[in-house]
């Protein structure tokens, strides 16, 4: 099974903001429009098949009326120096639905359906009407294994490759660097957990990643520059900013 | 003084799905990306220089740290059949700073200020900062207001830089739209007519009144090769049938 980066979730209070400021602090571009229900995402192409979202509530009467504590709101409610910018995720991805399908048995959950031909509002859709489809696993339908914290990788399966999202122009602008790709991730927890978790005996002989111990999820993305350094993205992770993990239920996203 | 239609604020609690509806309404297309502080818009041009901004709050933890109750929050918050859609505002354009000036005088405030910090004005994703300006500007400390509902007035130097000359974004089956044939306005003609301050409002711009609460109730846009095509919304006014306990408008 060949598992490979997706793309990285960036929380933000403001994607607008939180995504002028990023191109800023990189020279990345990014292009706007794509939304899944009360969430909106600007993309940010790595290179290489890989992005990041930049991604957010865009619904401030959806968000009022949703069961609270919100896990993700809460950690993006706390101050930090990037207006509370916190990674919300790392994607893992698979190369076909049966692979999917075998990681989601070895977890103990299931693979999100692909509905997006019927039901395309529960999917990622863009401003041109395009809707994506792909699949993602685990799913749990029921209680999350103790076993496993908030914040390891989800994994997905794109089938329309050049549809991804790191496959899309970005809006012209000045100043703007080419992404050469992602270098290295920091991550939190510790090799073991991640190897486990991916089903691999080594984590980072399989994928970028070098572990800092701390809270799990990601900590830190690495990209190469055309003609430039390396830009190092740093943010820290939700689960950094949640005192008390127990009192959030396990909801899903809305997307997987 | 030439008044012109400049454009039209359709509130929505989210800008991403109102729009992608306006579309299957109207076939109209947008574009994304446009932002001022915690307001997001998806643009819309309806040809002759004017649009329609679906502009929402795209950052709730702004909107939980505002002060309340929010006038316009609260309009959205009624439900109707276009998922809360409101319209929320008309704008009128003038061709010069000088004529600008002149209505802020004449209505007792003055012109917003060019501020030089790009935070204070919408900006795009590629970089474009809009610089414009409106009337009558009343200074927070001045204890005045525009009166809600009535339309305010914009002087934007870059015509070609405004959001209806802007490429949508292309997908299938959009048609073009060739301009505002009319607008229903609550209130009455009179009313209108003495905030222009011309004769007889309807004379100077595409105007019909339904006696309402003020505010636009709907635009019909002329569309190419097809009918035109009327977007029936009800304005915030409707919705807060009792606004004494709001803040005065902002000044922008």
């Amino acid at each position: 099974m060949a598992i490979s980066i997706n793309h990285f979730s960036l929380g933000a209070r403001n994607i607008y903001e939180s995504a002028d400021r990023l191109n800023k602090e990189t020279g990345f571009g990014f292009w706007t429009g794509e939304w899944v229900q009360t969430t909106a995402c600007h993309m940010f192409p790595l290179g290489k098949d890989v992005f990041i979202e930049v991604e957010g509530t865009i619904d401030a009467h959806a968000y009022l009326a949703m069961p609270k504590p919100n896990y993700t709101y809460d950690a993006l409610d706390v101050d930090n120096e990037y207006n509370g910018d916190h990674w919300t995720g790392l994607m893992l991805g698979v190369e076909s639905l049966e692979e999917l399908e075998a990681v989601a048995k070895r977890l103990g959950g299931d693979v999100s359906p692909d509905d997006s031909k019927v039901n395309p509002y529960s999917h990622f859709r863009r401003p041109d009407g395009y809707t994506m489809g792909y699949q993602s696993a685990p799913r749990f339908t029921g209680p999350r294994p103790e076993k496993w914290p908030r914040g390891l990788p989800s994994f997905y399966y794109y089938p329309d490759v050049p549809g991804r999202s790191s496959n899309q122009p970005v809006i012209a602008r000045p100043h703007l660097v080419t992404a050469t790709g992602v270098k290295w991730i920091e991550f939190g927890g510790t090799e073991a957990l991640l190897s486990e978790w991916m089903g691999v005996p080594k984590a980072s002989d399989v994928i970028p990643v070098k572990f800092n111990g701390k809270e799990v999820g990601l900590w830190a993305v690495c990209v190469g520059r055309d003609g430039m350094d390396d830009v190092v993205i740093r943010r820290p992770t939700a689960a950094a900013s949640i005192k008390d993990p127990s009192i959030y239920k396990d909801v899903p996203r809305p997307r997987s | 003084m030439k008044y012109r239609l400049n454009h039209f604020a359709l509130g929505a609690r989210n800008i991403y799905e109102a729009a992608a509806r306006l579309r299957k309404e109207t076939g109209f297309g947008y574009t994304t990306g446009d932002w001022i502080q915690t307001t997001g818009c998806h643009m819309v041009p309806l040809g002759g220089n004017v649009f329609i901004e679906v502009e929402g709050t795209i950052d709730a933890h702004a909107y939980l740290a505002m002060p309340k109750p929010n006038y316009t929050y609260d309009a959205l918050d009624t439900d109707n059949e276009y998922n809360g859609d409101h319209f929320t505002g008309m704008m009128l354009g003038v061709d010069t700073l000088e004529e600008l000036e002149e209505i802020g005088k004449r209505l007792g405030g003055g012109v917003t200020p060019n501020w030089p910090d790009p935070y204070r004005h919408f900006q795009r994703p590629d970089g474009y900062v809009r610089r414009f300006q409106s009337a009558p500007y009343y200074e927070p400390t001045s204890g005045k207001s525009r009166p809600r509902g009535m339309p305010n007035f914009y002087w934007y130097p870059d015509v070609p830089g405004r959001p209806s000359n802007q490429p949508v974004v292309s997908t299938a089956h959009l048609v073009t739209p060739t301009g505002v044939k009319w607008v229903e306005y609550g209130g009455t003609e009179e009313q209108m007519s003495k905030w222009l301050d011309v004769p007889k409002a309807s004379d100077v711009l595409p105007f019909r009144f339904n006696g309402k609460a003020l505010g636009t109730w709907a635009i019909c846009v002329g569309v190419e090769g097809g009918d035109d095509v009327v977007i029936r919304r009800p304005p915030s006014a409707a919705s807060i049938p009792d606004d004494s306990k709001y803040k005065a408008n902002s000044v922008a």
